[in-house]
């Protein structure tokens, strides 16, 4: 049977949520955290961790959710600065091995991987599926 | 040299009005368009308006290794990578930040960027205010430990008794007693007289209990 990790989801927005549920149902430790507490009814059936329900830019929240046990953390709010910020305390306070953020302005990508963070920007995978579909412009 | 303030409002104004009357240049970036304008009429100063917190807006204000960034939004996550653009992309030596959590500090420390803290500030002379009649001077060592100085009258409950019946809390101790201007290192059989001056060391938390035990007040 694969290691169990233990996994912290920082915002439980669309992409959040359904993250959650994939690694909870793998058999991962899923622990989410958002500010809004509304945010966790989006979380599917299959989701079986905690939820932490407060702001991931105050330390103690993230405290709470246990972050310095993390194997990984991901930064998965909808502000670009606030999933900079949770991921430099998750690496430089907390000492978490790998943390993953959501890049919403593809500037950003590169002082985001300047700084240790693993980078998912949805305007860059957008664009490569619309240049998927723009080959019929070659044919 | 020019100094870059990027964000607050007041406290941003304040600021940049005050470091241009002692002859700086500054430049001020915020995202409040109104502000902006207002700004850039009482100023006549070059006021960017936009996002700091974006390589393209910190851009237009041209930094230099040698200049000076000054971050005062009321979001710490802004701040933070306000300055670190700051100091990563364009290279400035100096950036100073508003530092809205406390708790925050230590993140802003570990990249080495110089922090203010209100809260702080505002506690640390709440606190020199409150037990101003009783302490007569207070130095601030760290967030957590302090060195306060009492002088013992006549009616406080320690006079004549023996430093080890005094019952101190837990993380304070008695440094030095200061009697007629000689300094005395006490031990635990030294007896406190009125007139001397107590100084103590004391983890900041218990600093009320320290004051209750030596003067008898809370």
């Amino acid at each position: 049977m694969p290691k169990s990790y233990y996994f912290v989801v920082v915002g439980c927005g669309r992409l959040g949520s359904k993250v959650a549920g994939y690694l909870s149902e793998k058999g991962h430790s899923v622990v989410v955290m958002d500010k809004n507490e509304e945010a966790f009814e989006r979380l599917p059936p299959e989701f079986t961790g905690f939820t932490v329900y407060g702001d991931a830019t105050e330390m103690e929240s993230l405290k709470e959710a246990k972050v310095n046990m993390a194997d990984m953390v991901l930064a998965f709010t909808a502000n670009d600065n606030t999933n900079f910020m949770v991921a430099q305390i998750a690496l430089r306070i907390f000492g978490v091995p790998r943390v993953v953020a959501y890049v919403h302005e593809p500037e950003n990508i590169e002082l985001f991987k300047e700084f240790g963070i693993e980078v998912v920007c949805p305007t860059l995978l957008t664009f490569e599926t619309m240049k998927g579909i723009f080959r019929f412009l070659e044919e | 040299m020019k100094i870059i303030v990027v964000g607050g409002e007041t406290l941003a104004y304040h600021f940049a009005k005050m470091v241009q009357t002692k002859g700086y240049k500054v430049v001020v970036i915020n995202k409040n368009l109104e502000f902006c304008q207002q700004l850039s009429k009482k100023l006549r100063t070059l006021v960017i308006h936009g996002d700091g917190s974006k390589r393209y807006v910190l851009e237009q204000a041209e930094p230099l290794p040698e200049d000076i960034v000054v971050t005062l939004t009321p979001k710490d996550q802004d701040n933070l990578v306000i300055s670190l653009l700051a100091r990563e992309s364009f290279k400035v030596r100096k950036v100073v930040s508003l530092v809205n959590d406390p708790n925050n500090r230590e993140i802003f420390e570990a990249f080495g960027i110089d922090c203010i803290s209100p809260t702080e500030v505002v506690a640390d002379m709440a606190t020199r205010y409150t037990f101003a009649e009783q302490i007569k001077s207070y130095f601030p060592i760290s967030r957590d430990l302090s060195i306060i100085e009492i002088p013992i009258e006549e009616n406080h409950p320690v006079v004549s008794k023996q430093l080890k019946d005094i019952p101190m809390p837990h993380d304070s101790i008695v440094g030095s007693i200061v009697r007629n201007d000689e300094i005395i290192i006490p031990r635990g059989d030294t007896v406190v007289k009125a007139g001397d001056r107590l100084i103590i060391l004391c983890n900041t938390g218990v600093q009320s209990e320290v004051l209750k035990v030596i003067t008898g007040e809370v």
